[in-house]
């Protein structure tokens, strides 16, 4: 693995500053293990909720052109369980537990329950397609700032909470989020969108609404990025189209810390890890800069 | 990406199988050129989405052949001809080309990527088969397999009990180093112990859940591995490798469940 990409992060040490997205390939302790091996330098959960939900009914994701679109539904065996079967198993990088509930004393019960076995929390707070929870609640400022102050008054581990880009209050809502005391804030979740099949003229997703990611929500997440630096002073953990090196040196730029990589693991292999890392060295050493200098350059005229 | 959006197309024929399977054929042309052992994952407008092996090729037609079991795959066995359905794919890493004389272990609806290898390679190499299914009725592709041995559950044809009861003796008749086996999980893990004894080659096609096809919903992992990318279809080394092989598999939510 590439040394000069080592960095620090919320107080943790990452081997490389990209984690597994929340949701993708992370719904087993094994599938955290399988994006560690291919050179993740953490990895976050699928969002767990206080009960086993199996999701949406199908079709649960749709290519299109520029991406795809998923209405997963948030399946999970819940908390307790996923903690129970992570505990004693070593993944090999830190591990960021993500969770969604619907208000802030579910979000505390939650912490509690995965605080032993994580290094970090990550708030789902910005799921566009479940009722009730996600981004139903996670474009309320009030809300999203009670709902942090609980959860970092429930843990000792840093909190980060995942902002949705369904809304033109993003900076706000990360500001609700920092003065409820979040550790730092991670943009984007997946893009509110759909897709109709033209010729039997049916939405194609079995919810009928998803959320769009990958390369189309790059520029997006670019923007969320760029604005979350000018009006936020806790790191920014960019995610969102991530699948080449230049695309995750453009969100470094733009004010990112750390980075996620979700849709690359499909539209690439596993080891889109490794290569972005590889092609973020080289950037790195040929512009002779440090990791850290790079956050954010592209405020700087 | 613009790849994983259902194509519509309309079912050309379909065919009773048994009293419990049906075969529907499309034309496709992209699936029609799969590797045996690749899936599709076909859309019932309003109904929902299935992962099903290609089961066989005609040009550019590609055939489909599925068991009832629940909701989706009832609404499949009501199609007729000219009715509409999505179709995406085809996914995953099928079955090698086989490069001597080889065994052929199918059990179930397991048998309909079997059928697709068969109809490609057996021109080429011998292939002898050997099928199990609860019931005669139910035994599938007979006519096509013209198989070596045959068991039942219930003895109404063939030896009484599994085939992989009868599988060893004929292993220890004869000189194969390849087995290719698809079917229920308790079946191909035994499969697999035969194979570690004997030294053999295996490949196997794996079934879990599969919500997305394409790698990224994590629906579908076999400690870790992602059976709809990297898979379905697995080998020998692969198998020693998984703790959760003929043990475990998981429900939509994720949990454990017994296979
Ligand atoms: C790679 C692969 C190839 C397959 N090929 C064939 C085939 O050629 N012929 C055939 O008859 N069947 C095949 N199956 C199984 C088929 O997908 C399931 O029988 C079908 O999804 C059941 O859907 P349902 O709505 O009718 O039943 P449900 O009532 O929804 O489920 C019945 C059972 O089917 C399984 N199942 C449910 N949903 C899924 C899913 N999304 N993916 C996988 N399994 C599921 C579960 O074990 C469940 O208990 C294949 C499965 C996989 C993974
Ligand atoms: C199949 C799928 C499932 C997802 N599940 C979750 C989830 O459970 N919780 C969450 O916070 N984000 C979830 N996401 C969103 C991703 O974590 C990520 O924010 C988004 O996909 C954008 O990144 P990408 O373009 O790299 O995929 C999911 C995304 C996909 C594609
Ligand atoms: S079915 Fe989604 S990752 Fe395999």
């Amino acid at each position: 693995m590439a040394s000069n990409t080592t960095t620090e992060v919320f107080g943790l040490r990452l081997e490389n500053p990209l984690l597994l997205a929340s949701g993708v390939v992370g719904t087993t302790p094994g599938g955290l293990k399988s994006a560690v091996g291919a050179g993740a330098g953490g990895v976050v959960t699928k969002s767990l909720g206080l009960e086993a939900r199996e999701g949406h009914s199908s079709p649960n994701v749709v290519g299109v052109d520029c991406g795809y679109l998923n209405a997963m539904g948030l399946p999970n065996p819940g908390a307790e369980y996923f903690a129970d079967e992570l505990s004693g198993m070593d993944v090999g990088a830190p591990v960021f537990a993500s969770i969604f509930a619907e208000d802030p004393d579910q979000f505390a019960r939650l912490t509690e329950i995965v605080s032993p076995v994580a290094d970090g929390i990550e708030l789902n707070l910005s799921c566009p397609h479940a009722e009730k929870v996600g981004s139903a609640i996670g474009t309320d400022p009030e809300l999203v700032e009670k709902i942090v102050s609980r959860v970092v008054s429930s843990t000792d581990l840093p909190v980060l909470a995942k902002l949705t880009p369904n809304t033109d209050r993003i900076v706000d809502i990360g500001r609700a989020a920092e003065s409820g005391g979040a550790d730092g804030v991670v943009a984007i979740n997946t893009v509110a969108a759909m897709t109709i099949d033209i010729k039997t003229r049916r939405p194609i997703l079995g919810n009928v609404t998803g959320g769009l990611s990958g390369r189309a929500i790059h520029p997006i997440a670019v923007k969320a990025v760029y604005d979350l630096y000018e009006g936020l002073s806790v790191p920014i953990v960019g995610v969102g189209g991530v699948e080449t090196p230049e695309t995750a040196i453009e969100l470094i730029l733009a004010g990112a810390s750390a980075l996620q990589i979700g849709t690359g693991v499909a539209t690439r292999e596993l080891s889109v890890f490794r290569e972005v890392d590889e092609g973020l060295a080289e950037f790195i050493a040929e512009e002779g800069l440090e990791l850290e200098e790079m956050v954010g350059l592209a405020h700087h005229k | 990406m613009g790849n994983d959006k259902p194509r519509i197309r309309e079912v050309n024929l379909t065919r009773e199988e048994s009293p419990s399977v049906r075969t529907i054929r499309l034309y496709d042309p992209r699936t029609s050129n799969a590797t045996p052992g690749q899936f599709a994952m076909l859309w019932v407008p309003d109904s929902g989405e299935v992962p099903i092996a290609i089961s066989g090729t005609q040009g550019e037609y590609s055939e489909f052949t599925i068991k009832r079991r629940g909701e989706i795959t009832a609404e499949i066995h009501e199609l007729e001809a000219g009715d509409k359905i999505g179709v995406r794919g085809p996914y995953g890493v099928g079955f090698s080309r086989p490069e001597g004389p080889s065994v052929i272990v199918g059990g179930g609806y397991g048998v309909a990527p079997l059928r697709y290898f068969h109809q490609r390679h057996s021109r080429d190499v011998s292939l002898e088969t050997l099928v199990g299914a609860a019931t005669a009725a139910e035994l599938l592709f007979v006519d096509q397999f013209n198989p070596q041995i045959v068991s039942t559950d219930d003895g109404s044809k063939g030896h009484h009990g599994f085939i992989t009861e009868v599988l060893e003796d004929f292993l220890a008749q004869s000189d194969f180093e390849m087995i290719y086996t698809a079917g229920p999980e308790p079946m191909m893990a035994k499969v697999y112990q035969i194979c570690k004894t004997r030294g053999l080659k295996l490949e196997a096609s794996l079934e879990r859940i599969m919500k997305c096809g394409v790698g990224l919903c994590g629906s579908c992992l076999i400690d870790g591995f992602r059976v709809c990318k990297d898979g379905p279809v697995v080998d020998l080394d692969r198998l020693d490798g998984f703790s959760e092989f003929g043990r475990w598999t998981r429900t939509s939510s994720g949990k454990k469940e017994r296979v």
